[in-house]
């Protein structure tokens, strides 16, 4: 508006009402839509929309098969039945003992043909022999059911020590209470650079320094549990309301006890919230950093996977799934109790 | 309404304020070369409208501002940094808006009163020794308090109770100096004139001189020993409340303001 029309009186029907939309906003629409357009481009998606097509016509049957609908039918195919069952050929067992059978197991024997070439005519020669199997009906549920067990635990460690390492940084971190500008900065740029590397990458390299297993897991994980919770919980605290701090302070009380009783009490529930998040978080990426040997389920998934065992993928699959939901229950159940 | 009848610690003034200057960055003058002294067991009001500089002076008296020049003693001794944490041990505070801890019981907030006191492992497990519950709870009940009320958390306790709590809080170091900052602002008028009694007595059982801001002329002539007037950051009235004539209320806040209205002057 120009300042003539502001200085000049006049009445309501002189107003005006500022527009939704004005034509910066339509320049900014239409800059995002050449924007989009050319990362479509790079992204190849006119190749998603030609596959899904294609995969729609198979469906209905307007078209003999599509690379899609091939794709996921074959994996569907040798995903169906689940493994639930563990079969071990008994020759594999140590100090196998047929009188002494594990719980709800039985012997199996079958007879399949085996090669071998015979050295003195040189010639592949078959012939039948009988191998016994040692059939655990739930055998391998149990042992993924185990699995997920670990990746849980691994989760549960892994935000333990995040806690227990973020709630010194954040004092440092939270810009009111450090106890020097430099360590601010410093622990603000390390919580970042720990937010900064994804667990699967940081996972890799731990996996190298402390070989397979959950031990790597669970540091990848606490690393960048620290860096997401060290920072919320710093800026929690220095977003916490100032009067009862100046009420503690003026007791002649120093920064430990002004941080006890007048910011812990406010932040506690944000805290026990963000917790829970990153647990949360934990578990779900706990499966996925198994697939580059950090232990849990995860490590059994990808075994499977590049042996082409899809039944027992997806029950690995499906225990995953279940699991999250079970625990998301638990932990709304939780986090209602506590806040 | 006797100004010294309560035994004191210090013979001396238990508060010297003497040219306390105070201007924010590029900002109003908000304290100008403010001197006076609070003798021992003596009820003293600080009375001026919103911005005349009351907060500022009473949060620089206990250090939680920085004065640009001048100087505060308590019970004879200078504050500086160096002595702030031990001299602010001395003093006891009521805030605005009450400055509780209100995911704490009340007990607690009350108990937080002696944190400097505490050995670290007590405070972060906050462990208060037996004798210091019993100070507490007996501060709560003297406040009018109850039972019920003690592990209560501050947030579903009412505005006068939570005030009560702040003032059992000021009281447990058995300060010698108590400094309210509008403690009622955010009060109902008769909840208001409960907390001022309540304040005024507790101060003169402990023998503890009050010095307390307000904004209300007529809570100040119920309460005050005596008043002292401030505006735009400089004192403009200091005597007790007889003296406190329509000329003395028009230098304190100004003319032509609706606090004029006889209800509020009567």
């Amino acid at each position: 508006m120009s300042d003539v029309t502001q200085n000049q009186p006049s009445g309501p029907q002189h107003w005006d009402v500022k527009p939704a939309f004005d034509w910066k906003t339509v320049l900014a629409a239409v800059a995002a839509f050449a924007l989009l357009s050319v990362s479509a481009h790079r992204m190849e998606l006119h190749r998603l929309s030609s596959q899904l097509g294609e995969f729609l016509q198979a469906s209905v049957g307007l078209k003999e098969s599509s690379q899609v609908g091939r794709g996921i039918g074959s994996v569907a195919q040798q995903m169906y039945p689940l493994a639930i069952a563990e079969r071990t050929p008994v020759s594999l067992i140590d100090h196998f003992d047929p009188d002494d059978l594990p719980l709800f197991s039985h012997l199996e024997t079958d007879t399949i043909e085996e090669s071998a070439l015979d050295a003195e005519t040189m010639q592949m020669t078959t012939r039948l022999v009988e191998k016994t199997y040692l059939v655990e009906p739930v055998g391998y549920l149990t042992f993924t059911l185990g699995k997920m067990l670990e990746t849980v635990e691994m989760a549960v460690w892994a935000s333990l020590f995040a806690v227990l390492i973020s709630l010194p940084l954040a004092w440092v971190a939270a810009r009111n209470f450090t106890p020097h500008p430099a360590l601010y900065g410093l622990s603000r740029s390390f919580v970042s650079f720990l937010r900064a590397v994804p667990e699967l990458i940081s996972a890799l390299f731990l996996v190298l320094a402390f070989g397979f297993g959950p031990i790597a897991g669970i540091l990848a994980l606490a690393l960048h549990s620290v860096g997401f919770l060290a920072k919320f919980f710093a800026e929690d605290i220095e977003a916490a309301d100032k009067a009862p701090q100046d009420a503690i302070r003026a007791t002649g009380a120093g920064d430990l006890a002004v941080l006890r009783l007048a910011v812990l009490p406010q932040v506690l529930p944000s805290y026990t919230a963000l917790t829970f998040y990153i647990l949360d978080r934990n578990i779900r990426m706990g499966t996925v950093i198994g697939l580059v040997g950090a232990g849990g389920i995860g490590q059994e998934l990808k075994g499977r996977y590049d042996m082409f065992q899809y039944d027992h993928v997806a029950t690995i699959l499906l225990i995953i799934f279940l699991s999250v939901l079970a625990l998301d229950a638990l932990a709304a159940k939780l986090r209602r109790k506590l806040i | 309404m006797q100004s010294f009848e309560s035994p004191a610690a210090c013979a001396e003034p238990v508060l010297q304020v003497s040219g306390a200057c105070k201007a924010f960055p590029n900002g109003p003058t908000v304290l100008d070369k403010v001197s006076f002294d609070i003798e021992p067991g003596s009820f003293c009001v600080l009375l001026g409208a919103s911005g005349s500089g009351k907060t500022t002076l009473l949060r620089s008296v206990i250090g939680l501002n920085k004065l640009d020049a001048g100087s505060v003693r308590i019970c004879g001794v200078e504050s500086s940094p160096k002595n702030l944490r031990r001299i602010r041990r001395k003093v006891g505070m009521v805030h605005q808006d009450f400055g509780l801890s209100g995911r704490l019981t009340a007990a607690r907030n009350v108990m937080s009163g002696t944190a400097p006191d505490l050995p670290i492992w007590r405070l972060m497990l906050q462990a208060y020794p037996e004798y210091m519950q019993r100070k507490a709870c007996s501060l709560l009940s003297r406040v009018g308090l109850e039972a019920g009320h003690v592990n209560r958390l501050v947030n579903g306790l009412s505005g006068g109770q939570k005030q009560r709590v702040g003032i059992a809080r000021a009281l447990i170091n058995a300060p010698k100096l108590i400094l309210a900052d509008e403690p009622v602002a955010s009060l109902d008028p008769q909840t208001a004139q409960d907390v001022m009694h309540l304040l005024r007595q507790m101060a003169k059982e402990q023998g503890a001189a009050v010095l307390c801001s307000l904004h209300q002329i007529n809570l100040s002539r119920t309460f005050a020993d005596r008043i002292i007037g401030l505006r735009e950051g400089r004192i403009v009235f200091d005597g007790p409340p007889g003296q406190l004539s329509q000329e003395a209320l028009s230098r304190i806040f100004g003319t032509g303001r609706d606090v004029f209205s006889p209800s509020m002057v009567a």
